[in-house]
């Protein structure tokens, strides 16, 4: 979890959470205070392994669904990384308006943009442009996905890209 | 006195989180990344667009450090931070990525930091090693070997 010595309130209430539901639960709270929609149910997605779990870096993880990406490889999204990581590190800095994009993550993967290949990372880009509410600026979404020591590729994070007109 | 920076550590993959600490909170999202390889990117505020942040979020510092030392050599990030957290003051960018490095990736504890006139530099960056490597020998990290492995349990 997060080394961290100046917690905010937010964060700090978050991971009071002691379940991963709760912590989601807590997240969306939050969100939805803040006046932003709660992530939408992604659409197109493989959920036939839904719950099984799988090694990551040492840690356990939950696949919450799987996609077969542009180039065929097939990418899980885990639930932990979601919630504790993705979701946390979006509202840590500022970025939360984006997870009312989450849901899009799938979308991206089957027909984003591959602005960066390495044979263990992938980083891929919105075709669209996204603004957060209220606001005029516009961002790509981008999703990084990576490959771990067992092969199977999963989606490390999520996250808006200041995109200059 | 440099400008205060908030500081995160994710252990999971080893990414960090530095935030101003006298900017407002308003919506951010990523910037600047290309000059960095993608490794490193400044976070931007989408209100007044100025830079509030900065992070490696999809990168890996434990991968990443050598590769980022020699572009922070060939573009530095300007000013100096005080990082209450990790104990700096006055610090230079490649100082607090260092420090980082040293503590949350190689596990070092927390040393009594010298003053900025006093300070060495950081770790010399792969570029500037010399060409005779020995690349048989043993990687310096301790990344947890352990840590690092996946086993399937399910």
């Amino acid at each position: 979890m997060y080394h961290k010595a100046k917690a905010s309130g937010v964060i700090e209430w978050i991971l009071q959470g002691e379940t991963l539901d709760e912590r989601q639960r807590r997240i969306q709270h939050f969100l939805e205070n803040e006046g932003y929609l709660p992530p939408e149910p992604p659409r197109g997605v493989d959920r036939s392994e839904e719950r099984d779990t799988h090694i990551v870096r040492g840690r356990r993880m939950t696949v919450e669904y799987a996609v077969t990406d542009r180039s065929g490889r097939k990418v899980y999204l885990y639930r932990e990384i979601m919630v504790d990581h993705i979701m946390l590190q979006r509202i840590a800095r500022g970025e939360e308006w984006a997870l009312e994009h989450i849901s899009l993550i799938p979308r991206i993967l089957k027909s984003g943009q591959v602005i960066s290949e390495e044979p263990d990372k992938v980083m891929y880009h919105s075709r669209q442009r996204y603004r957060f509410p209220d606001g005029g600026e516009q961002c790509f979404l981008r999703v990084i996905i990576k490959r771990a020591r067992r092969g199977q590729w999963y989606v490390a994070t999520f996250h808006p890209r200041y995109s200059r007109r | 006195m440099g400008r205060e920076l908030d500081f995160w550590f994710d252990s999971f993959d080893n990414t960090f989180v530095l935030m101003l600490v006298d900017y407002p909170r308003e919506p951010t999202a990523v910037d600047n990344d290309e000059d960095y390889d993608y490794l490193l990117h400044f976070i931007r505020g989408l209100e007044t667009g100025e830079v509030v942040g900065f992070g490696n979020d999809g990168g890996d510092l434990a991968e990443d450090y050598d590769r980022l030392m020699h572009l922070l050599s060939k573009k530095p990030v300007p000013g100096l931070y005080d990082v209450p957290e990790l104990g700096l003051r006055d610090a230079s960018f490649d100082e607090i990525i260092t420090t980082i490095y040293r503590r949350f990736v190689l596990g070092e504890s927390a040393v009594e930091y010298p003053t900025a006139e006093e300070r060495e530099r950081p770790l010399k960056v792969v570029a500037e090693e010399p060409t005779d490597l020995d690349l048989n020998r043993e990687r310096p990290l301790s990344t947890g070997a352990e840590d690092q492995t996946d086993f399937d349990l399910g």
